[in-house]
């Protein structure tokens, strides 16, 4: 497990009768830059929840590089950095207040000014002293991006990261995270998104989910995955 | 320990800026005691001083049910309630900074209540302050421990404001029974009721334990 960052085996999740994800193993190692891509309802969300930490999978577990199992579940969360639909905001604080209590809780040395200097990287340093209850949907996305960043994570996991940001937020965010995968080979980046060619532009791998099925669509070919989703969307269906 | 008060401090920031719970509790607190007034009378025989307690520790619970019910309420806002479970900490100092914060709200929404009714009711509470502040501390702390573990367990379900009364009030009847048994002690025998007391205490520490040890599961899903 040396350069293996998250090593999922055989896990799925069932919400009662439900079954949202069937088994499936995955490894996240240093460097990846892996875009979950499928429909509505396809597994996901679900697949990223139990990634961070979140969810506790119905069958199967999760393995981080270099921890036993009783520590496994609290560094599995220390080493993620997740960003759901959600924002996991506090609306009666403002938005450095909200990345300087997530920051105490992970530890940071100087959260405030790790805060100030996310938030300036991604043009929100206005919205700063602002309560987030009075912020729009596209600055609280662009926050929840920020409390994600904060603890410099291994695994970075977004969930639909450029949903509801105007086309000058998503070009910022793009450059970030550009940057970020370049900058450090020993992370790692997975990105649930419907926009095939931007998520061609930050990852370089596949992974596509229908129904809790999934196939690995490898990299994307004429700047996107368009040829291959449609392919894999008729394959799964047929075997459903 | 460090989360512990993270979560007490952002809890009793939030609540100094919205005073959403306090003022619930303690409007509806009054309001409780104001019905007991009318209900009962406002002279204090020595049959009436019997079952006073009794009646102020159904006005304080009550409220504070209200406190419990919306306890987690601001953590479901935005799904903030996520963003605590994936702190790489112990789960148990999440509990134990949640349960602090309102077992604080609890206590001084008792204090405020205990003023009321002993004004409404005509009770001399000054030459028992002492014993009586540390009964009201230590019932708010098993209130709120119990509540804190309960609120965090039927927030995510359709129906917790019916659900969370269910489930508290048959666990809280040793913290009420303490209560209520070491309050009739007070105004009546102008004495700390040991047993109560002891109650009080052993039924503090049995539900903190059990709550700080179960409320990893209850961030699960």
């Amino acid at each position: 497990m040396t350069n293996v960052l998250i090593d999922s085996v055989g896990i799925s999740k069932n919400f009662g009768e439900r079954t949202a994800l069937l088994p499936m193993s995955l490894k996240i190692s240093c460097g990846d830059r892996l875009a979950v891509l499928g429909p509505n309802s396809a597994g996901k969300s679900t697949l990223l929840r139990l990634l961070s930490g979140l969810s506790r999978p119905s069958t199967g577990y999760i393995e981080t590089a270099n921890t036993g199992p009783s520590r496994l579940r609290k560094d599995l969360r220390g080493i993620v950095g997740y960003l759901g639909h959600s924002s996991m905001l506090y609306p009666a604080l403002s938005p450095l207040e909200n990345i300087e209590f997530s920051g105490r809780l992970y530890g940071i040395p100087h959260p405030k000014e790790r805060g100030t200097f996310l938030l300036n990287e991604l043009g929100l340093l206005e919205f700063k002293n602002e309560r987030v209850g009075t912020l729009s949907s596209g600055v609280l996305r662009r926050v929840a991006i920020a409390r994600a960043l904060l603890h410099e994570p291994k695994v970075l996991l977004l969930d639909e990261p450029f949903a509801g940001l105007d086309y000058r937020s998503g070009e910022i965010l793009e450059k970030l995270l550009s940057q970020i995968s370049h900058s450090h080979p020993d992370r790692a980046l997975v990105l649930v998104s419907h926009d095939l060619s931007g998520a061609a532009r930050l990852t370089n791998n596949a992974l596509f989910l229908s129904k809790g099925n999934h196939t690995v669509l490898g990299a994307p070919t004429k700047g996107d995955w368009s040829e291959a989703y449609r392919h894999a969307q008729n394959s799964l269906e047929k075997t459903e | 320990m460090n989360t512990f008060l993270i979560i007490l401090c952002k809890d009793l920031m939030i609540e100094w800026r919205t005073r959403a719970r306090f003022a619930s509790m303690l409007i509806f607190g009054v309001l409780v005691v104001v019905i007991f007034y009318f209900a009962v009378g406002v002279t204090v025989s020595e049959q009436k001083t019997h079952f006073i307690p009794g009646l102020l520790w159904m006005a304080i619970l009550f409220a504070s049910m209200i406190g419990l019910n919306r306890s987690f309420a601001l953590e479901m806002e935005n799904d903030a309630i996520s963003g605590l479970a994936l702190a790489p900490t112990d789960r148990g100092f999440i509990f134990l900074g949640k349960a602090s914060s309102t077992a604080i709200l609890l206590f001084s929404n008792a204090v405020l209540i205990s003023t009321c009714f002993s004004m409404g009711f005509g009770l001399s509470l000054l030459n028992i302050i002492w014993p009586y502040l540390g009964t009201c501390a230590l019932a708010s702390i098993g209130i709120a421990t119990l509540g804190t573990l309960f609120s965090g367990m039927t927030v995510r379900t359709s129906h917790q404001e019916i659900l969370l009364p269910i489930l508290l009030l048959p666990l809280l009847v040793p913290v009420l029974l303490g209560a209520v048994g070491a309050t009739t002690s007070l105004l009546i025998e102008q004495e700390t009721s040991e047993k109560s007391l002891r109650l009080l205490v052993v039924s503090d520490a049995v539900y903190l334990v059990l709550s700080f040890l179960t409320f990893e599961f209850v961030l699960e899903e």
